[in-house]
């Protein structure tokens, strides 16, 4: 199972005062904070673990269906960027640029496809993920639509039929991600 | 609110391959078969006249039935169910009632079998018969009703819980542990002893014999003859013996300051109907899919963080199907695919007892961290093959520490029952070490 | 206080935080943050800090976990109200 997360580190910057009083205590645990201070960057440090959690709780909500909740404390960080739900692990991968951070999750045995890419004006957010649904399962994209269901989990209508394909989806600011299971 | 963590704190089994939990450790971890000629079932003229069977000496029943009790024994699953049955409960460290005292309230059995003493149901038949119905003895009820083997138990220890006896064909045994399971997460009970236990001899293995559903070929190779998994599977041979385990609420077990082997995480028990596929003898899959699939929402565990699976693979042409079952309920095939290894490659199919011997092994495979591996199949069955790759069914025993562990079984009537047994850890989430 | 005081607050509180002005301008009881007024998530904590200061209460995890609605924010303030 998946779940993948995109931060736009500018929008991130104006949207949001980690330093606010109370702000970290709220989402991070005493040794993600303790990471947070000791980070050479601790603005990437703090987008890092928050995309971690988000990445985690989507491919969390994937594998045991729960309508929304708003608990950042539940996904902890451990070593090599592992995260606990419980006693369920979960492996993620973040990428960090100067512009953005996008971090995927996932369970031990699963193959998957991701991109990213800069939102444009004129198009949907959700254009790339259609135009490589159709390119890869060979169906036009016309046919494709993508819904949430009353969790907000993410599936993809295929002539209005829901398929199987799990995916997870992320858009930011100026940028948009998603992540495919195959 | 959490669910009531239950746990095993005891095991007992008599399997044709180990007497004891012991002997049965070590046949497993070094693919000792147990399966043997049997000359009755050839002077009875059987296809199939191979068997799995446990082997003592009379003498040593009177370790657990007393004089009066041993007058005219004659249900070898009586006897297997109560030598299990009472090793188990010794090794739980827990005590037998005297009998001036009080019963255990909050301990019951929940002990299943298909059909008990059908020896003394035979020397029955033949009293009454020949119209001596008066030198029955007064033992022929209690040997040949299905609770005997639960009311023996039951009376012998002085439980004052819920004592009875449990029949859903093969699946029994992993049915009664699932029950022992409910009941104790309901808040009913406290300790259960949970088991199944399966007679021996041609009128148990006669009819399977008749439906031609045994292996002929190999009456003068026996150990060969189980072949679960393998591209030369015949048919299953039938076996017997009986398994227990003390199931626990996870209070009583630390307040008894107990050794905890394993947890039960939860599972499932369902039927097909006899529809979409499905008939007396035959699963319906979908019925299969969505028991393995129930279970592990049950469990609340991702098929990903299954390490091993105990399977039902009673070395028919079903094998093939049983695995492709596995493979879509968890998504999962080739490498990704849990380990998979059946005892039924080492014991036979001990029918009514398969499901609590097989979970004698899944548990000893998480207390003693080994995965036993599979004999006979080294063949394996193309459509396997495909499905899964060939390391994740060893054929060697490997040492490995396994964590979560399903078991299921699956019945005549088209019914399923699937268990999830859990390596134990005080702490149930492993991620507060942080 | 009444509900709708309660409601009037909340409306100031999640305001710098809307992305979605027309659900907005309709926010009722059934409003939800992320669904409605799509809100960042990683503003959501915002709003529950302006919540603690604006009414001098403190939201628990547990009850952080469900503030995804106006509705259920109302809940929580008034049964923090209540023990104090």
């Amino acid at each position: 199972m998946i779940g993948n997360d995109i931060v736009d580190l500018h929008l991130a910057s104006v949207q949001s005062n980690w330093q606010r009083r109370g702000w970290l205590q709220k989402i991070f645990t005493e040794s993600e904070q303790q990471l947070i201070l000791e980070a050479k960057n601790p603005d990437n440090m703090v987008w890092k673990l928050w995309s971690m959690k988000e990445a985690t709780y989507k491919a969390h909500q994937r594998c045991f269906p729960f309508p929304p909740k708003y608990n950042p404390k539940d996904f902890i960080s451990s070593v090599d960027d592992t995260m606990f739900v419980g006693s369920h692990l979960y492996k993620t991968s973040s990428k960090i640029t100067k512009d953005y951070i996008h971090t995927m999750a996932y369970t031990s045995h699963c193959n998957y496809k991701f991109m990213i890419s800069k939102n444009d004006s004129y198009t949907s957010t959700k254009e790339p993920l259609k135009k490589y649904i159709s390119l890869h399962y060979k169906i036009p994209t016309s046919c494709i639509e993508i819904i949430k269901d009353t969790y907000r989990i993410p599936f993809v209508k295929i002539d209005g039929k829901i398929s199987k394909i799990k995916l997870s989806y992320s858009s930011h600011g100026v940028f948009s991600s998603f992540m495919i299971h195959l | 609110m959490d669910k009531k963590r239950v746990v095993i704190t005891g095991l007992g089994v008599v399997s044709p391959n180990g007497m004891n939990v012991s002997e049965f450790t070590n046949a497993i971890k070094h693919g000792i078969s147990g399966i043997q000629y049997i000359r009755e079932l050839e002077e009875l003229n059987f296809s199939c006249q191979i068997a799995g069977k446990p082997l003592y000496e009379n003498d040593y029943l009177n370790n657990y039935f007393n004089t009066i009790q041993r007058k005219g024994l004659n249900a070898s699953g009586l006897e297997y169910g109560v030598i299990s049955g009472l090793d188990a409960w010794k090794d739980a460290g827990l005590s037998i009632v005297e009998k001036e005292n009080s019963p255990l309230w909050e301990a019951g059995v929940i002990f299943g079998t298909g059909i008990l003493g059908v020896d003394k149901f035979r020397e029955a038949i033949y009293k009454v018969d020949e119209g001596k119905v008066r030198r029955l003895g007064s033992t022929s009820v209690l040997q040949t009703m299905a609770s005997g083997i639960s009311a023996f138990l039951g009376g012998m220890i002085g439980c004052g819980n819920i004592t009875t006896t449990n029949s859903s064909a093969c699946s029994t045994g992993t049915e009664a542990i699932l029950m022992a399971y409910d009941h104790i997460t309901s808040g009913k009970a406290e300790i259960i002893l949970a088991g199944s236990t399966s007679d021996s001899g041609p009128y148990i293995w006669g009819g399977f014999d008749a439906m031609r559903i045994l292996p002929h070929k190999y009456n003068n190779d026996p150990t060969i003859a189980s072949r679960p998994m393998s591209a030369t599977a015949s048919g299953f041979v039938p076996g017997s013996g009986a398994g227990a385990l003390v199931v626990e609420s996870l209070n009583s077990a630390k307040k008894r300051g107990a050794t905890i082997y394993a947890e039960i995480l939860g599972g499932h028990t369902n039927s097909g109907g006899q529809r979409g596929g499905g008939s007396m003898t035959a699963p319906n899959n979908i019925a299969v899919q969505k028991c393995i699939r129930q279970a592990i929402t049950n469990a609340n565990i991702r098929p990903d963080e299954i390490d091993a699976i105990n399977g039902h693979l009673t070395a028919t042409t079903k094998d093939a199907t049983e695995i492709r079952n596995w493979s879509q309920a968890l998504e999962l095939n080739g490498k990704e695919f849990p380990y998979i290894n059946s005892l039924k490659s080492l014991v036979g199919h001990c029918l009514a007892a398969s499901g609590s011997i097989e979970s004698v092994a899944t548990v000893l495979q998480l207390k003693e961290n080994f995965i036993f591996g599979n004999i006979n199949c080294e063949d394996l069955h193309p459509e396997i093959a495909a499905l899964v790759d060939r390391e994740r069914i060893p054929t060697k025993t490997i040492n490995k520490t396994p964590s979560v562990i399903m078991k299921a079984s699956f019945g005549f009537g088209d019914v399923n029952a699937c268990v999830v047994f859990k390596k134990f850890s005080e702490n149930k989430s492993t991620a507060t070490k942080n | 206080m009444t509900k709708e005081e309660l409601i009037s607050k909340l409306r100031t509180i999640v305001a710098p935080y809307v992305q979605n002005q027309e659900a907005f301008e309709n926010l009722s009881e059934e409003t939800d943050f992320i669904n409605d007024l799509e809100i960042n998530s990683a503003n959501l904590v915002d709003v529950i800090l302006d919540v603690e200061d604006e009414f001098d209460i403190e939201i628990d995890n547990d009850a952080m976990e469900k503030m995804l609605t106006i509705k259920a924010s109302i809940e929580i303030i008034q049964e923090k109200l209540a023990i104090k």
